[in-house]
C-alpha cells in the first residue's frame, strides 16, 4: 500500500479535522480522505424546542463565527412562518454580517493562513529600512517607517532568544516551501500583530448591535437593537458614530494592509496558482438580501451553482428541490431508515448516529468503510465547493459591484490567466477580494439605515406572528447565510408550534464532505491530489491547501468525542505523523 | 511594560467539562468568599474567561495585576494545588487541555510578543480529576476551594490589593 500521512487536527482553532493522504514514490498526493472526528448533535437538542429559540442553540456550534448559525436559524423560521422583516432591521443585519466577514477574514488570514507562507523566524534577516520600502511603496498606511519594523524585529528576536516560541511553537521554520525574502515576512509579522488591535475596534458592531461579543443577541421579526435617538439603551447617535467610525477602520485596514500584502505575498507562490483547484464545481446560497428574504435578485452575493467551471452557465439552485439537494451517509458515521446508500433532503434529514470506527487512539480510518462524523451533502448527485472563491466567481459572472475590476486587477498584478482563480491561491485571493467588496458595501448599508432612521423608519421589529397560536400547525423554511466560510442552510420542520426536524448543512460539511455512495470525493480530499510535498513529514504543502478552504470543524462537527479520550490531549496546532 | 492598570482575577475553562472548568467554578468561590468578607468594596474585578480564547488578549493586555485560575496537567494527583509565578508559566501549548480556540499560554504568548505582558502574574492551577461531559466539579476538586481561597487572597494581599 502507499504510504500514508496523517494530519491531525489542521485548524489552529477549534480543532478536529483529520486528513489522511496518501503520496506515491516522488511524494506527490495521489488521494486524500477527510474525516470529521467530533460529531455535533445540535439537530438532536432542537427537536421539540420552540423554534424561535432555536438560533441561541445553533450559534453555540462554534465560538468564532459567533453569528453566522443565529442568521441562518432565525431566517429559518421566519421563511417558514411568512414573517417580513422591518427594512431597518434588515440593514442592521446586513451590517453585522459584512462585519463578520472582515473581521474573520482578517483574522484568518493573518492568524491561521498567514503562517503557512510567511516563516516568522526568517524575519530575524529582513533590513527593516528595506521592509519601509516595500510597505511605503504598497500604501499609505501609515506604520511604515524603519524604526517600527526594526522594533517589530527586536520582538521577534526577543521570543526566539527566550526559547519560548509560543504562539509560533508549532511552525515548520526554515522549511524549503517557504519562499518569501526576509523583509516581506518581516511585514507580514507587523501586520499579524496589528491585526489583534484592528480586531478590538471593529467588533465594537456587534457589541453594540447585538448586546455582546462573542454570541451576540438576536430575535426572530428582526433585530434586538430599537432605534431611538434621544435614548441611552437604544441604538443612538453616539452609537451610530461608533459604528460609523468602525466601519471607517475596517475599510483603511481592508485597502492599506489585507490586500496590499496579499499582493506582495502571492507573487512567491504562483505554483499554488495551478495547485489545490479540488473539483470545481461552486455554490453559494446568496447573502445581503433587500427586502424579502425570497427575493434573490435583490442579493449583492447571487444564489448559485457553477458547474465544471463554466461561467457562462450559472444557474440558480432552489434548496427547497426534494430531489437535488441532499445528504448521503455511505461514508459517514450516521445511518438512514432507508439504507445507508439513499440520499435525504435536509427536511426528511435524518441523525441517527453509527459509529463503525476504530477506537482510538488508531493509526489510520478504514476509508473503505464509513470514515467521518460529516454527511456527504451533494447537489444533484455532484461535490461542490463553496465559500469566498464560489461567491468571488458568482459576483464576477454575474457583473457585481467590483468584482470584475478587482479580480482582473489582481490577475493583471500576478500575470496570471483567468484559469488561476480555480487553485489554492485562487481561494485566497478571493477572500481578500470580497472582503474588499463586503466592506466597501458597509458604506451602502449604513448610508440606507441613516436614511431609513432620518425617514422616521425606525423599527426594527415585526411581532405580527410572534404568538405560536398565530402559526400553521405544519410549517417548513430555509434559513440561509453566507458565512465567512462559505454556504450554511437551516431546513426547518414546525409542527404545533413545536421543531419538529432541524438540519443544519454547514460550509465545512461541503468542503471537508467525505466521499459519498457513487465514491465521489469531497473539496478537500480532491483539492489535495497532485500536491507534492517538498519534506513528507513536514507537510506544510497540504495546511496550505486546507487552510485556504478555512476549516471550522466545530461548524461542521461537535462536542462529543465518541469516547471521551481526546478531550484530555493537548494539540492545539499539529501532530503530524507518518504511518 | 505594560500600560494597562486593570486589577483581574480570571478564571478559565469549559464548565461543560466537569473539572475542566474549575477554574470559573473556584472563582465563583472565591467571588464569594470576598462578598462575605468585603461586601460591595471588592478591590479586584472577577472575570469569567471561560473558553474565549483570542478575545482574552485585550482583557490581558490590559491588566497590571493578573491572578489565572486554571487547570493544569501536571501528571499530579487530583487536586494538587500548582502555582506558577509570572515568569515560570511555559507560554506554548501544553497546560491547557481543552481544544477549544486558542490556548491561554499562547494568549499570554502574544501578549510579551507585543510587549504588553502584565507586570504582575501568577497561576493557581490544580489537576482535574474528572473531565468528561458534565457541569458539576468532581469533590476531589471542590475540595480544594478552600486552599484555594486561601492562595488567591495571599496573593493579592502580597500584590498589595488587599488588606
Amino acid at each position: 500500500m502507499a504510504q500514508r500521512l496523517v494530519v491531525d487536527p489542521i485548524t489552529r482553532i477549534e480543532g478536529h479535522l483529520r486528513i489522511e493522504a496518501e503520496v506515491d514514490a516522488s511524494n506527490t498526493i495521489t488521494k486524500a480522505y477527510s474525516s470529521g472526528t467530533m460529531v455535533r448533535g445540535i439537530e438532536i437538542i432542537l427537536r421539540d424546542r420552540d423554534p424561535r429559540e432555536a438560533w441561541a442553540f445553533t450559534q453555540r456550534a462554534c465560538g468564532v463565527c459567533t453569528t453566522v448559525h443565529a442568521f441562518a436559524s432565525i431566517r429559518s423560521v421566519e421563511d417558514a412562518l411568512g414573517i417580513q422583516i422591518p427594512k431597518a432591521a434588515n440593514l442592521i443585519r446586513n451590517l453585522m454580517i459584512a462585519q463578520q466577514y472582515a473581521h474573520d477574514h482578517v483574522m484568518h488570514f493573518y492568524h491561521l493562513h498567514a503562517l503557512d507562507w510567511v516563516d516568522v523566524v526568517a524575519a530575524l534577516k529582513a533590513d527593516p529600512k528595506e521592509t519601509a520600502n516595500i510597505q511605503q511603496s504598497i500604501s499609505d498606511w501609515p506604520n511604515s517607517s524603519p524604526a517600527y519594523f526594526a522594533e517589530v524585529q527586536k520582538r521577534v528576536q526577543a521570543i526566539v532568544d527566550s526559547g519560548q516560541l509560543s504562539i509560533f511553537a508549532n511552525g515548520y521554520w526554515g522549511h524549503p516551501a517557504y519562499k518569501l525574502p526576509p523583509e516581506v515576512n518581516l511585514l507580514a509579522v507587523a501586520h499579524y500583530l496589528e491585526a489583534l488591535d484592528w480586531q478590538k475596534d471593529v467588533v465594537k458592531i456587534h457589541t453594540i448591535f447585538g448586546g455582546k461579543n462573542p454570541h451576540p443577541n438576536f430575535v426572530v421579526g428582526g433585530v434586538p437593537m430599537p432605534i431611538d435617538l434621544n435614548s441611552d439603551t437604544a441604538l443612538n447617535a453616539n452609537r451610530l458614530a461608533i459604528i460609523s467610525d468602525s466601519i471607517a477602520k475596517i475599510q483603511t485596514f481592508v485597502n492599506q494592509v489585507y490586500l496590499p500584502d496579499l499582493l506582495a505575498i502571492a507573487p512567491y507562490y504562483l505554483d499554488y496558482a495551478s495547485l489545490g483547484e479540488g473539483l470545481g464545481n461552486f455554490l453559494t446560497w446568496g447573502e445581503f438580501p433587500g427586502d424579502d428574504n425570497r427575493d434573490t435578485s435583490q442579493f449583492l452575493v447571487p444564489r448559485a451553482l457553477i458547474l465544471n467551471r463554466d461561467l457562462k452557465n450559472v444557474t440558480e439552485p432552489d434548496p427547497r428541490d426534494f430531489e437535488r439537494m441532499k445528504e448521503f451517509v455511505a461514508h459517514s458515521w450516521y445511518t438512514y431508515k432507508e439504507g445507508d446508500n439513499t440520499g435525504l433532503h435536509p427536511w426528511n434529514g435524518e441523525t441517527q448516529f453509527n459509529y463503525t470506527g476504530p477506537n482510538p487512539p488508531y493509526d489510520l480510518l478504514n476509508v473503505d468503510q464509513k470514515y467521518s462524523w460529516l454527511k456527504a451533502p451533494r447537489w444533484a448527485g455532484t461535490p461542490v465547493e463553496v465559500g469566498p472563491l464560489a461567491r468571488v466567481l458568482v459576483m464576477y459572472a454575474n457583473d457585481k459591484a467590483q468584482t470584475r475590476d478587482l479580480v482582473d486587477s489582481v490577475l493583471k498584478t500576478l500575470d496570471a490567466p483567468i484559469e488561476a482563480v480555480f487553485s489554492t491561491l485562487g481561494r485566497t485571493a478571493a477572500r481578500a477580494i470580497e472582503t474588499k467588496i463586503f466592506a466597501d458595501h458597509m458604506t451602502t448599508i449604513y448610508e440606507d439605515l441613516i436614511a431609513e432612521i432620518k425617514a422616521g423608519n425606525t423599527r426594527t421589529f415585526n411581532g405580527d406572528q410572534w404568538e405560536p397560536l398565530s402559526w400553521p400547525s405544519n410549517a417548513k423554511g430555509f434559513g440561509f447565510m453566507e458565512a465567512p466560510r462559505g454556504a450554511l442552510g437551516h431546513w426547518v420542520v414546525i409542527k404545533n408550534g413545536k421543531i419538529e426536524n432541524y438540519q443544519m448543512v454547514v460550509p465545512t460539511t461541503w468542503n471537508a464532505s467525505p466521499r459519498d455512495e457513487k465514491d465521489q470525493a469531497g473539496a478537500y480530499e480532491t483539492s489535495l491530489v497532485g500536491t507534492p510535498l517538498a519534506v513528507p513529514d513536514q507537510p506544510l504543502e497540504i495546511l496550505r491547501t486546507i487552510h485556504s478552504f478555512d476549516p471550522c470543524m466545530a461548524c461542521a462537527i461537535h462536542m462529543v468525542d465518541v469516547d471521551g479520550n481526546q478531550v484530555g490531549e493537548s494539540s492545539t496546532g499539529l501532530n503530524v505523523c507518518m504511518v | 511594560m505594560n500600560i494597562g492598570n486593570r486589577k483581574i482575577v480570571l478564571g478559565l475553562g469549559n464548565t461543560l467539562n466537569r473539572d475542566e472548568g474549575l477554574g470559573v467554578h473556584a472563582l465563583k468561590a472565591l467571588e464569594e468568599y470576598l462578598r462575605l468578607s468585603h461586601g460591595q468594596q471588592i478591590p479586584v474585578e472577577l472575570l469569567d474567561g471561560g473558553t474565549l480564547g483570542l478575545n482574552l488578549l485585550m482583557l490581558v493586555e490590559e491588566a497590571s495585576h493578573l491572578l489565572v485560575l486554571d487547570a493544569i496537567n501536571a501528571g499530579k494527583p487530583p487536586g494538587t494545588l500548582i502555582e506558577l509565578d509570572r515568569d515560570e508559566i511555559p507560554l506554548y501549548r501544553g497546560i491547557k487541555m481543552s481544544e477549544h480556540q486558542v490556548s491561554f499560554q499562547e494568549v499570554l504568548g502574544l501578549a510579551k510578543f507585543r510587549g504588553k505582558f502584565p507586570k504582575y502574574l501568577h497561576l493557581i492551577g490544580i489537576q482535574p480529576a474528572d473531565i468528561s461531559i458534565g457541569v458539576e466539579p468532581s469533590l476531589a476538586i471542590t475540595a480544594t476551594f478552600p486552599k484555594v481561597i486561601a492562595r488567591s487572597i495571599a496573593c493579592l494581599q502580597g500584590w498589595g490589593l488587599l488588606a
